[in-house]
């Protein structure tokens, strides 16, 4: 069957082509199409009155309800707030001082633009990232080897954020880095989105075609639903085996997408100056043919590398042959993602980053925008906020500022009963949600309090672990102490099999898994690594022994300091008593331990 | 009964239900634990608010077992070899095979047709055929079931084993356990709802990706006892050179902070939640030991494991252990029999020779299984509680290159079996083909198998579902049919 390559070309016409059956039921399924393609996410961006502030749109909606945003939070808990939200670390009693001390009007403002200037804002807002593109550094699977050059990928995510670099240049660049022109070291890296998920290397010596064949469907499978939830916020991927079941999206368009990326293996290879690198290889491939219920041994017509009719306004078809360069079938692509007038690029940025900074996003399934995923709370505001994103030039670090400087993120984090009554889960934001830290940021925290973290940012991961081999790789656990180790968690190898009891414990996603959004469990099993752990109880008793130094050895005076350093707060007359009491008797080991413990410490408000 | 993207379910919580009838008990009692017990009291409401989603905690329907013991036989037990009796292979042997389509073995050398390496005879009641390698096995006859047309869709180890414990031959797919400690919360908390025992010989390859809660919440994750630990689970136990009075006394001053902080923001039940978790922290403390301990089991009992035998004592200690921690409520545990691959061989992959291989990881496996069976039934387990034995896949009727005596990988037919609560004992269900090469009857597919477990447990498999990236996701993905022909 020859695919009639117009801009009009849609899933309804292909599945009336395809269709068997007769009319009334192709008929049904273009109403269903129609109506499929009317979903809100798909259409284009509505710029709402320029003169609105993002407050307006929050406290309009809340006074629907008879509900007002709340007062704003105390100057130390904001300051603590903003420096987990910015670079996942605690703010040093010294900075504290100096914002609660800043009577300028422009405190706040200065506190965000400092912040967002620290090379440790990339580190932050790139270890969001990597949880979204299933960002992993051994392949999974049965031999889980290690892939000692993955690491350049995570380097580059953080430069990228660290830069602000233009989000449309950074998308492009991840589809089509390696073949977009002037080609870069950064530009080849940039590409390993593609293949920096999990991967059957047994595959290769797999000698069935048939079961070789799935894998590699699999493969590209991965890819595709990297690619599509990560930047379009849609599940293109379930529309393999058949159309997709909620969304506008053609089991057609599915191969039309994945022949843009069928020339894309896993592997090592130069990257410009750097001699080896997980980017992936190249490969011309065959053109590539829609299988029929996803079945490699049911090959069908030859499809044309493409993209989704149902974002409108854009040309889906990509106008080149099936035998097309693969190069050029990604820069197409990449090219009708970073188009201003495809709406779901921004939307679904504005979102996550509204997710990352409040806990959950206008829309809370971060990964789906489609018919399945959740509605935005605030429609206009997300569009008010994906249409300035784009005005700003792509500007993530504008983004941030425009969320930021708000009464909406500022406000407290107390209760209310007769908001929690009416909007149990804060979906209205009547109060900023306390969050408890993700596990990286608790480690990190506790380096930082203990005065012990490494700052030195990228490079090679450091390896807690011994590695045996007996076919595959088995990963041995150590914790050691020392600079080497003493580095930000984001630079700890993110091994499938080898994972951290501590980190594991606090909800650290399965590296193999797209997680747009973490878990927050409270279970026992944190408890005991809190308790328990010798990482946690090395950085206790150096929190104490850096205090006592700092206080020549006035244990009176160390406690003040213990609480400004773990809680970035002075302990109360009461707490100060029962902290001597503890540190005279039992030695400040014991304060610290509690403290690190401490649910104020584990919380951010 | 799912979670939907329009529900968000933010710091939630593992408590369950209510806790009033339990004990509040610090490391060293005093007055505080008191207080913080009235004051948890009253924030009972908000904590089980906080549980919505995250644990469903309860059956669709009247379940017939209430907890699952699942034998994981790692790298393939041949169904030639073990339960399915193929009396024409007998016949065939040394003919090469033809008609029946493409060879799906992993390294593509079909040799010729190899006879069963074992004799088969009748046993029990049932009269049911297994081979005269597992004696023991065939003294329970009478309570198993076996399906005899299981298919797989790999004929890879680990996509293989990711299916039979995930469904999804990919990386990253919640397991049975996760899902059924995720659809029915734990009978005990103090005990972790999914227990993994990994085989003393070492993990399976990719450790801990097989027993991944995948999407769903961490705290549904497979907990992997470290058998031969004194510490089964990392940081469980207060480290030797902290005195366990400061231990005490500085558990206290936590509490103290933290019931100061969780009063002063009466909210937020996550927040009374963490003072609970490290309640049921201390208890774990005590009860993993206990139950891991098993110095009280009478001699006899560990006979009947094997413990005193050098090829059962590491296998034989983990089913008995399987056991004691079944008793105490735990709902998922899974034993894992062989380790990694690679050779010398330390699972059930023959590729090379399958009755030298097979000799040696049966005698490992055959006793302590069928003391387990034995052990449960005495008690009156068995009646409540489901037995599922398994393995990836079967092993080709064919050897692997010619002369070889060993078989490859075969995925398009194997046999596994259930026992217990539900399950019509001293059954067989669905047939191989006449040499068992592909399946004759009643073809079972894996997510077949999992909606008859779920169905087992009083859950619907198609209703078991968890929101994520776009899809309710299932453990049977979009198919499964429970196997009515095997319910009692």
């Amino acid at each position: 069957m020859s695919i009639p390559r117009t801009q009009l070309l849609c899933a309804m016409l292909l599945a009336c082509q395809m269709a068997s059956a007769g009319d009334s039921s192709a008929e049904k399924r273009a109403a269903a199409d129609s109506e499929k393609r009317r979903h809100w996410a798909l259409q284009p961006l509505v710029e709402a009155n320029r003169e609105l502030t993002l407050d307006d749109f929050i406290t309009a909606r809340l006074a629907q309800e008879g509900l007002a945003l709340s007062t704003e939070a105390d100057r130390p808990t904001l300051l603590r707030r903003l420096n987990f939200d910015l670079i996942g670390l605690p703010p040093s009693p010294e900075e504290i001082d100096a914002f609660v001390n800043d009577t300028s009007p422009k405190a706040f403002e200065m506190a965000v633009d400092r912040l967002l200037a620290s090379p440790h804002y990339g580190e932050r807002w790139g270890r969001h990232w990597l949880d979204v593109v299933r960002y992993t550094e051994s392949n999974g699977f049965e031999f889980d080897r290690l892939r000692p050059n993955a690491w350049h990928y995570r380097d580059y995510v953080i430069k990228s954020f660290n830069d602000d670099k233009p989000y449309d240049r950074f998308v492009k660049e991840q589809i089509a880095g390696d073949v977009l022109e002037p080609v870069t070291s950064e530009g080849i890296v940039a590409a390993s989105l593609l293949v920096c998920g999990p991967w059957d290397a047994s595959s290769a010596i797999q000698t069935n075609p048939t079961q070789k064949l799935i894998a590699r469907e699999d493969e590209l499978e991965d890819m595709v639903a990297a690619v599509g939830q990560t930047f379009l916020g849609l599940t293109v991927n379930c529309a393999r085996c058949h159309d997709h079941k909620f969304d506008a999206i053609s089991q057609m368009e599915y191969y039309r997408i994945k022949s843009v990326f069928e020339g894309v293996k896993h592997g090592e290879r130069a990257a410009g100056n750097i001699p080896a690198s997980y980017v992936g290889t190249r490969v011309e491939p065959e053109p590539t043919r829609l299988f029929k219920r996803g079945e490699v041994t049911s090959p069908q017509e030859v499809v044309t590398p493409g993209a989704l009719a149902a974002v409108a306004g854009l040309n889906p078809d990509f106008e080149m042959p099936s035998n097309a360069p693969e190069a050029q079938r990604r820069l197409k692509f990449a090219d009708w993602l970073g188009d201003p007038r495809n709406p779901l690029t921004a939307r679904v940025m504005v979102n996550r980053a509204w997710q990352y900074h409040f806990g959950q996003g206008l829309v809370t399934t971060p990964n789906d925008l489609g018919v399945n995923g959740g509605r935005p709370s605030h429609p206009e505001l997300l569009d008010w906020l994906a249409v300035k994103f784009i005005q700003s030039g792509w500007s993530v670090k504008a983004l941030h500022r425009l969320i930021i400087n708000s009464a909406t993120y500022r406000q407290g984090s107390d209760g209310n009963d007769k908001a929690a009554s009416l909007d149990a889960d804060n979906l209205l934001l009547w109060r900023y949600n306390p969050r408890r830290l993700e596990g990286e940021a608790l480690r990190d925290a506790m380096l930082a309090v203990s005065g012990q973290l490494n700052p030195a940012m990228g490079g090679p991961s450091f390896q807690p672990f011994t590695i045996t081999e007996f076919n595959a790789a088995f990963y041995h656990l150590f914790d050691r102490g020392g600079p080497e180790f003493n580095r930000r968690t984001v630079y700890r190898v993110n091994v499938n099999s080898g994972k951290d009891p501590l980190l594991d414990a606090f909800d650290c996603p399965d590296p193999s898994v797209k997680t747009p959004r973490r878990g927050m469990t409270t279970t026992p099993l944190q408890a005991l690594e809190l308790m328990n752990n010798s990482f946690v109880l090395r950085q206790a008793r150096m929190l104490g022994e850096r205090s006592l130094v700092t206080c020549n050895h006035d244990v009176s005076a160390a406690i003040p300091m213990i609480y400004r350093l773990a809680l970035g707060r002075r302990p109360t007359a009461e707490e100060a008593l029962r902290a001597e009491k503890v540190a005279q008797e039992r030695g400040p080991t014991s304060l610290c331990w509690a403290l690190l413990n401490s649910t104020e410490f584990v919380y951010v408000r | 009964m799912s979670d939907k993207p329009s529900t968000p379910s933010l710091r939630a919580t593992d408590a369950g239900g209510p806790f009033s009838r339990r004990h509040f008990l610090w490391n060293s009692g005093g007055g505080l634990g008191a207080i913080a017990l009235a004051w948890m009291m009253n924030r009972e409401s908000a904590m089980a608010a906080h549980a919505k989603g995250f644990t469903i905690g309860q059956p669709h329907f009247r379940p017939r077992a209430n907890r699952v013991v699942q034998v994981f036989c790692a790298g393939g037990v041949s169904h030639l070899e073990t339960f399915d009796y193929k009396p024409e292979l007998e016949k065939m042997h040394g003919r090469s095979l033809e008609g029946k389509g493409e060879n799906l073995g992993f390294f593509g050398q079909p040799g010729t047709l190899m006879k069963s390496l074992y004799d088969f005879k009748q046993h029990g009641q049932s009269g049911l055929r297994i081979s005269s390698l597992l004696p023991h096995l065939a003294g329970c006859v009478d309570d198993l079931c076996f399906i005899h047309s299981m298919f797989a869709k790999s004929n890879n180890h680990t996509p293989a084993a990711f299916q039979m414990n995930s469904g999804f031959t990919q990386n990253g797919f919640p397991c049975m356990g996760a899902w059924l400690s995720y659809g029915l919360g734990t009978e005990n908390e103090n005990l972790p709802a999914f227990v993994v025992l990994p085989d003393a010989r070492g993990l399976p390859a990719g450790g801990s990706i097989n027993w991944t809660s995948g999407f769903l919440p961490a705290n549904h994750q497979g907990v992997a006892f470290r058998t031969q630990s004194a510490e089964p689970v990392p940081d469980l136990l207060t480290p030797p050179e902290i005195p366990s009075a400061m231990r005490a006394a500085d558990m206290d001053l936590l509490a103290a902070m933290n019931l100061d902080f969780a009063r002063a923001h009466p909210a937020d039940g996550a927040f009374a939640a963490r003072l609970r978790s490290y309640e049921l922290a201390a208890r774990m403390q005590s009860s993993i030991p206990e139950a891991t301990n098993l110095s009280s089991e009478p001699e006899s009992i560990k006979q009947l494991y094997g413990l005193d035998e050098p090829a059962n004592k590491g296998f034989g200690k983990n089913c008995l252990m399987a056991r004691r921690l079944l008793e105490r409520g735990v709902r998922f545990v899974q034993i894992l029999n062989g380790g990694s691959f690679g050779s010398p061989r330390t699972n059930w992959d023959g590729h090379e020779n399958v009755k030298e291989n097979h000799d040696t990881q049966a005698a490992t496996m055959d006793k302590p299984v069928a003391a387990l069976l034995q052990d449960l039934k005495q008690r009156g387990m068995l009646e409540d509680t489901l037995f599922i034995w398994s393995t990836e896949f079967g092993r080709s009727p064919l050897t692997q290159g010619v002369g070889s005596l060993g078989r490859d990988h075969h995925p398009s037919v194997f046999t596994c079996f259930l026992a217990g609560a539900g399950v019509t004992p001293g059954c067989s269900y669905g047939s191989s083909d006449e040499i068992g090469y592909k399946v004759g009857e009643k073809m079972v597919t894996i997510p077949d198998f999992h909606a008859t477990i779920l169905h087992l447990l009083g859950l619907d498999h198609e209703q078991l579902t968890f929101y994520h990236n776009g899809i309710n996701r299932r453990l049977t993905n979009v198919e499964g049919q429970v196997i009515h022909g095997i319910l009692s």
